[in-house]
């Protein structure tokens, strides 16, 4: 961390003092940034490394009570009679509840509102909850839950999509074809241009499940006080939404609800909507007038899953020399028993796949059915790394046909800047062709491809991914986010922001952005951060939006108070506003460096003049997207893009593949701090070899195989390559000083680039993720 | 269950005299024993340490033999520098034994004594209870093969074919007796009751033979990731040539049945046979003759399977001259 | 019940904690003594978050019965800076960014100082290995890697 020293000179200040236009354009002078572009560390990593840091399990409050959750132990069963008595009259039983306690569904998305936090009527899936209790001890939950009788009448279980759309039995009466969301849309004559075509390379892909597996398990601790009020302190990364679904379903008033998130031990989409634990641990908690505090086992975190959708897909992608590519695409969807994102995932299961490469038409027909599985949701890349892995695949099968390399193939097709899509998707930025450049020439790519020996390969694959979404899933007219600022006597500026730091650092780009705007030093900034009490709204963690939305909010609500703070001293000073500035913590004349005066002493004069300084920033997506019904989704202010490629090696006799290095490039537009930026690049391409070799979340007889983390693989240190990870910065005009996504884009490539490598080292084409050895060994045997 | 009763036994004798009460069980390391009665794979609720007793602690070199008391960790056979200039394959088999946590607390008689496992039995009482149970603890069904009268969870110990191929012996005591057999005839070809050990009874040592000249031996391993995991197939293997002829070879296969499954050079009819007499493809049929794994672990069993014949060609490839004044 | 008193001590302080026959470590830890920087994400055995010393040698204490820490040391995330002086390990792992969600981030370091008091100058290959046991499912532990490298880097300089 460099910073200029304490009683730098003030023509040193006059220097770098710089003022950003209202455009925010900031493109060619990021040597400009004071803060911005540097690796300042994460205002938690003290408190983490110390073990301070409180996560919601780690959180507890005089006379709290400790919540067990039943769960179903069938897959799809009418419950015929509950009875609590005998759980009841346990010792150190204080409540319990079930499924009657609660009269509304909740669901994230507003139109698809299909959960219940305990079953009233009926289960859909084994571990979908039925009844809680609140006890003194967690041991005596544990006890009184297994003595809850309860009377099953089973019904026929729809285990897979095949089952599901033959319909033998509905699992929502009110989708009786036991579908959340279909979509058929197309754009452009597809049929017409395929056949038209010169090369067409179709195939049928398979992409698994898998769910987050972050470290940390789900947990809350709520109280619920007499004098009305709610406090919930729970591991989410939509604090917001958490805050109105319990008002809705606890029928009391939102004004009177208080979310806390503590500290978040990892959640990549699955503490993304409101969940049972946190509606049971609130009416318990207001039921027996005492704290309630509930953990959840690795096992019940597997089984709320909302992981990443099983993915069976055909695609046709068709090119000609003139007319360029041409898309036909079909998506079935493995749902699980109730809506969560799904009906969103059914759209991004298409929307971004006509992005990237100049598709001139486009065709996608994609189908979310439900099972009696736990249900799927929103992981890593939310509905799109499944047909970006066969995409992928598709364009190095085209590569191959038209003898191109795949690296030369892709820049040709790139669309480049400022571009619509087919879909009516609206690009500003991208760096693409300059990650596949800039990792070609990392990775040695002209000297490897096709030239490694045999067992050894090198494959390339790119993405693009949304910077957050234009339209929330609650629509309405506020903004998406807003961030509200205090400036203490102390010099302290203290920012409120609703966005949930999960670990990825957004607490610190806050920082780091309100910093750069007021020209003082991070330390002079602190963040309080998702109490819902005290900050102004963000609508939360998904989508990869915070970084741009609350990044934007932020830059806003610093200018209003510079321009406060700079509008007093140019006042007292006699001179035009547009002549004061500040910088390293001083505020300045432009025109006479002399008259400057530190902030602190600036911060003083303002109040005297102004009265209690504070100011609000606030950020709108603005108004995009195409006109056709579902245009809306994937709709975004900027673009990421990312290139990786990857080396493999095939043990040809075991079919084991051994990823040897990792390059992976990532348009962020800006890198607020580069330092998180990599962080965010190698989590997703761990999690993306982690998908594409290891994690299956399959069933048997209706129970997960492996819900637990010795037998659900996710791979270990020594499991891990080394991963080279390359900043590439295209800013874009939507982004906080041109910056976009991070979080999610670098997750696409990791396992389309593996696929394509595994073809260079031995081969065989794989359709299948994941690609474990023994599907290996058997295409390896298939092939000879 | 819920424990009801811990005991910290400081000699032998003590724990021999608690260890027959019904319920009760030993404690090595925990690593194990832990996530059962977690998950309520048993009725225990009596637990007797063996950790601090001294006398199971050693490690002890005697005219070449090596003695090792059942509470030696894993990490310490590991990082003996005797046993290793003994024994190298010790520490390379050992190493890949769970993850490195597990072989600080784990100890080599739990690693011994290690419950067979099952994709359908190492689960929780809740995902069990689901299921309806099966054959090796509260139900009557076995769900790897339907209608079977006997249960087939897997030999999980990497240490279990490392020390048969060493054709360990062990010492298993009780209170008012010792007896002295192969650690290979403490299996039972069962995967509900794998042990031949008497509830009063305990593994207090391990006893390896002085190491033959010329002894060259060899652990594979096959797994998912290098860490934290059970052997999907693993295979000990050790020969020793004398004067250019085979008097030992003998390849012992975990993760494939409920027991350790031995091959020896007799079987093979390779006793007295040179090493360029040797038709692997041959040893290959013989040994997937005798190993039929199942769809109970992570991989399908096919490619398990078929891996045998990847490990065997692998010895055999590997195999380094012999290193003379050893 | 069938409470006893387990002696012990905790990070260099001797303690004694009325603990169950049946109770782990992990929860003596985390639910008597308020020392929730050991963390639990299985219960089992199989992340590692709740690693903790014992002796000097990293253990799980969700699989570790706390009457089995009878008479001996245990080292936990909280005993690790020394007045206001950070841990090296601690330092390195703030400076290199290698705490993101921070959840993994006890058990981590308890693996590396394991490592750290016992070595002087390690490969990488020996920081892979002695964090194998410990899960973090956010950073691809490129970073993790760098800051347990970091800190013996320096450690060397020092010496």
């Amino acid at each position: 961390m460099k910073r200029m020293p304490e009683n730098d000179k003030l023509t040193q200040d006059f220097l770098s003092a710089r003022i950003i236009p209202k455009n925010q354009d900031c493109k060619g002078k990021p040597d400009n940034f004071l803060t911005v572009g540097k690796n300042e560390i994460k205002p938690d990593a003290f408190e983490k490394v110390t073990g301070n840091a409180k996560f919601a399990a780690d959180l507890k409050l005089p006379n709290t009570l400790f919540a067990r959750i039943l769960r179903s132990p069938y897959q799809h069963a009418q419950i015929v009679n509950i009875d609590t008595s005998k759980a009841e009259k346990l010792p150190g039983v204080i409540a319990v509840i079930t499924g009657k306690d609660y009269n509304k569904n909740y669901g994230i998305i507003p139109w698809t509102r299909d959960e219940r936090p305990l079953c009233p009527e009926k289960v859909r899936y084994i571990g979908d909850e039925v009844a809680a209790v609140a006890a003194i001890d967690d041991e005596i939950a544990k006890e009184a839950i297994k003595l809850i009788e309860i009377d099953y009448k089973e019904l026929p279980a729809l285990s897979s999509i095949k089952k599901a759309a033959t319909g033998k039995t509905i699992i929502h009466e009110k989708q009786p074809d036991n579908i959340t969301k279909s979509v058929d849309l197309e754009f452009g004559d597809v049929e017409g241009a395929l056949s038209d075509a010169e090369i067409i390379v179709d195939d049928n892909f398979f992409y698994e499940a898998s769910t987050h597996a972050a470290i940390e398990t789900h947990a809350a601790l709520a109280h619920y006080t007499y004098d009305g009020r709610l406090t919930i302190w729970s591991s989410t990364q939509t604090p917001h939404y958490l805050q109105k679904d319990l008002a809705r379903l606890l029928e009391i008033p939102e004004s009177q609800i208080r979310v806390i998130k503590p500290h978040i031990g990892g959640a990549f989409g699955g503490k993304s909507e409101p969940f049972a634990f946190e509606f049971v641990s609130a009416l318990l908690s207001k039921k027996s007038g005492r704290p309630v505090k509930i953990v959840y086992e690795r096992e019940e975190s597997f089984l709320s899953h909302r992981g990443r959708h099983a993915f069976d897909m055909k695609l046709k992608l068709g090119w000609h020399p003139k007319d360029g590519l041409s898309l036909d695409y079909k998506a079935s969807l493995d749902g699980g028993a109730y809506s969560s994102y799904g009906m969103i995932t059914a759209y991004y299961a298409g929307a971004l796949n006509a992005g990237l490469y100049k598709i001139n038409n486009y065709r996608w027909d994609s189908t979310r059915y439900f099972t009696n599985k736990p249900p799927a949701g929103p992981k890593r890349g939310h509905g799109t790394p499944q047909p970006r892995f066969a995409i992928e695949c598709l364009m190095d099968r085209l590569a191959e046909k038209l003898k191109k390399d795949p690296i030369e193939l892709r820049k040709e097709l790139s669309l480049g800047e400022n571009y619509s899509t087919i879909n009516q998707l609206q690009i500003g930025s991208s760096g693409f062709n300059e990650c596949l450049d800039r990792t070609a020439k990392a990775s040695g790519w002209k000297k490897k491809y096709g030239k490694l020996p045999s067992g050894k390969g090198i494959g390339v694959a790119g993405s693009f991914y949304i910077s957050g979404t234009n339209y929330p899933m609650n629509p309405d007219i506020m903004p998406q986010s807003g961030i509200q600022l205090k400036a203490d006597r102390s010099g302290l500026i203290t920012i409120f922001s609703g966005a949930a730091d999960i670990g990825q650092g957004s607490d610190c780009i806050l920082r780091q952005i309100v910093a750069e705007e007021l020209g003082i030093s991070v330390d002079l900034c602190k963040i309080v951060a998702n109490d819902s009490d005290l900050c102004p709204v963000d609508l939360g963690s998904y989508s990869s939006r915070v970084t741009l939305m609350a990044g934007n909010a932020a830059i806003s609500a610093a200018r209003h108070m510079k321009q406060q703070i700079v509008s007093v001293m140019a006042e007292k000073w006699g001179i035009d506003p547009g002549e004061v500035t500040i910088s390293n913590n001083k505020v300045f004349s432009l025109g006479n460096p002399d008259k400057g005066t530190d902030i602190i002493k600036a911060i003083h004069t303002t109040e005297a003049k102004l009265g209690t300084l504070g100011t609000t920033g606030s950020y709108t997506t603005p108004n995009r997207g195409g006109s056709y019904r579902g245009a809306l989704v994937g709709v975004s202010p900027a673009y990421s893009f990312s290139a990786q490629i990857i080396e493999v090696s095939v043990d040809k006799d075991t079919g084991i593949v051994t990823i040897d290095k990792v390059w992976a490039a990532h348009d962020c537009g800006k890198a607020i701090n580069p330092a998180l930026v990599k962080g965010q690049i190698e989590g997703s391409v761990h999690m993306g070899i982690s998908e594409a070799l290891m994690e299956k979340f399959t069933f048997k007889n209706g129970l997960i195989e492996t819900p637990n983390l010795l037998d659900y693989k996710i791979p270990t240190s020594v499991d891990t390559p080394e991963i080279e990870s390359i900043i590439v910065e295209a800013p874009d005009d939507e982004g906080p000083y041109g910056a976009k996504e991070a979080g999610e884009g670098p997750l696409l490539p990791t396992v389309p680039a593996i696929a394509n490598a595994i073809y260079d080292a031995v081969g065989i084409r794989l359709n299948s993720v994941p690609f474990t050895p023994d599907k290996i060994l058997k295409a390896l045997e298939a092939s000879q | 269950m819920k424990i009801k009763k811990y005991t910290g036994a400081g000699a032998l004798n003590d724990l021999l005299d608690t260890i027959h009460h019904p319920g009760c069980v030993v404690l090595g390391g925990g690593t194990d024993i832990l996530p059962h009665i977690k998950n309520g794979l048993n009725n225990y609720d009596t637990l007797v340490s063996a950790a601090q007793v001294n006398d199971l602690k050693k490690i002890q070199f005697e005219n070449g033999m090596v003695q090792i008391g059942a509470s030696v960790t894993l990490q310490e056979l590991i990082e003996n520098e005797k046993l290793f200039n003994l024994y190298p394959i010790i520490r390379k088999a050992i190493s890949k034994i769970g993850a490195p946590q597990h072989r600080y607390s784990g100890t080599i008689g739990g690693n011994l004594c290690l419950d067979t496992r099952c994709s359908y039995y190492n689960q929780s009482e809740f995902w069990r209870g689901a299921l309806g149970y099966c054959l090796k603890f509260k139900g009557d069904k076995c769900h790897v093969v339907p209608n079977s009268d006997r249960c087939h969870a897997i030999m999980s110990s990497d240490g279990v074919a490392l020390f048969v191929a060493l054709e360990a012996e062990i010492i298993i005591q009780s209170q008012n007796n010792k007896r002295q057999i192969q650690l290979e005839d403490l299996y039972k070809k069962d995967g509900m009751n794998h042990l031949n050990l008497s509830p009063n009874e305990l593994i207090t040592h391990i006893i390896l033979p002085s190491p033959k000249k010329n002894l060259r031996s060899d652990y594979q391993k096959l797994r998912v990731r290098k860490s934290f995991d059970f052997p999907l197939l693993g295979m000990a293997t050790t020969l020793i040539v004398e004067n250019e002829k085979i008097d030992k070879l003998r390849f012992v296969f975990t993760a494939v049945e409920s027991w350790p499954i031995v091959i020896t050079e007799k079987e093979l009819g390779l006793l007295g046979s040179t090493i360029s007499e040797i038709n692997v493809e041959e040893v290959i049929n013989h040994c997937k003759k005798n190993c039929n794994p199942l769809n109970n672990a992570f991989l399908k069993a096919g490619w398990r399977r078929k891996m045998i014949a990847v490990f065997i060609k692998r010895f055999f490839n590997n195999l380094e001259p012999i290193k003379s004044n050893k | 019940m069938n409470q006893s008193i387990c002696k012990l001590i905790i990070n260099k302080i001797y303690r004694e904690v009325l603990v169950e026959p049946g109770e782990t470590l992990s929860h003596l830890l985390r639910e008597k003594l308020d020392l929730t920087g050991t963390k639990e994400g299985c219960g089992k055995g199989e992340c590692g978050s709740c690693t903790v010393l014992l002796d000097g040698k990293p253990v799980m204490a969700c699989t570790t019965l706390a009457l089995e820490c009878e008479g001996r040391e245990i080292e936990t995330i909280e005993g690790l800076a020394s007045g206001e002086k950070l841990h090296p390990l601690q330092q390195s792992f703030i400076n290199k960014a290698a705490v993101q969600c921070g959840y993994c981030t006890p058990g981590m370091v308890m693996s590396a100082k394991a490592l750290y008091d016992n070595f002087n100058d390690v490969k990488e290959e020996q920081i892979r290995e002695a964090i194998s046991g410990n899960h973090c499912r956010c950073t691809g532990y490129t970073k993790i890697v760098d800051a347990i490298n970091d800190a013996f880097a320096k450690k060397e300089s020092k010496s």
